[in-house]
């Protein structure tokens, strides 16, 4: 991992497009400003770590297909919306 | 077991291709890459994949059945990634989550699976306006 010093105000480049700079740092909270190109999505690790939780425990083992008749069922007798 | 998309008003399953291959594998799963789609009468509207290669299975819906206004916008990188240029080229679907009972039931609006119709190119995206949306949404609402 390369690791970098920088102080509040100053930031570092990614490649041709993409600026992190340190805005300001508050106690162990460091508040970053990103510039990035629209085609970049920028996320917290966090919300990556928490979209593979959900999906590991969403896998499904055959004896659960009961329930997913069952939910089935309970959709149906919803109506869809417009798509 | 895997039946015909059915052509009655009543049931009117999304378009999908038979197969759809995933070239980074779903985000826990790198090695799950492959998955065929089953379409079976009696789950409608949920649909499963199950993984050519491993023995890993999910059900999956659209966003139409969910309790919820979903507009993901994704990044033209994703796009791009899928050899996609126009909304008609794909199709989103929702993985649903059964593991904390019925009731419970979820779908992830934050890693949806966005498909490419004419190749089968998938991919787990998440959209860029994730911050709208919960990756536990509920699919029925409380009785």
């Amino acid at each position: 991992m390369l690791v970098l010093k920088r102080k509040a105000g100053e930031a570092i480049i990614i490649g041709d497009n993409i600026e992190v700079r340190v805005l300001r740092l508050d106690g162990d909270h460091v508040r970053l400003g990103i510039i990035a190109p629209q085609m970049v999505t920028v996320l917290r690790s966090e919300l990556l770590e928490e979209v593979r939780n959900e999906t590991q425990a969403s896998a499904v083992m055959p004896a659960e297909l009961s329930q997913v008749q069952l939910l089935s069922q309970r959709l149906k007798g919803l109506t869809a919306k417009k798509k | 077991m895997n039946a015909d998309p059915l052509t009655t008003p009543e049931i009117a399953w999304p378009k999908v291709p038979p197969k759809i291959f995933v070239t980074e594998g779903l985000l826990p799963f790198a090695n799950a890459k492959e998955f065929v789609f089953f379409r079976d009468k009696k789950y409608f509207p949920l649909l499963r994949i199950e993984c050519a290669t491993v023995n890993l299975s999910f059900v999956l819906t659209e966003p139409k059945w969910v309790p919820v206004e979903y507009q993901p916008v994704f990044s033209t990188a994703d796009l791009t990634e899928l050899g996609l240029r126009q909304e008609d080229e794909y199709v989103v679907l929702l993985i649903v989550n059964l593991n904390r009972g019925l009731e419970e039931a979820t779908v992830n609006l934050t890693g949806p699976l966005l498909i490419n119709l004419k190749t089968g190119a998938a991919k787990q995206v998440v959209p860029l306006n994730y911050a709208n949306y919960s990756c536990r949404h509920k699919l029925l609402k409380e009785k």
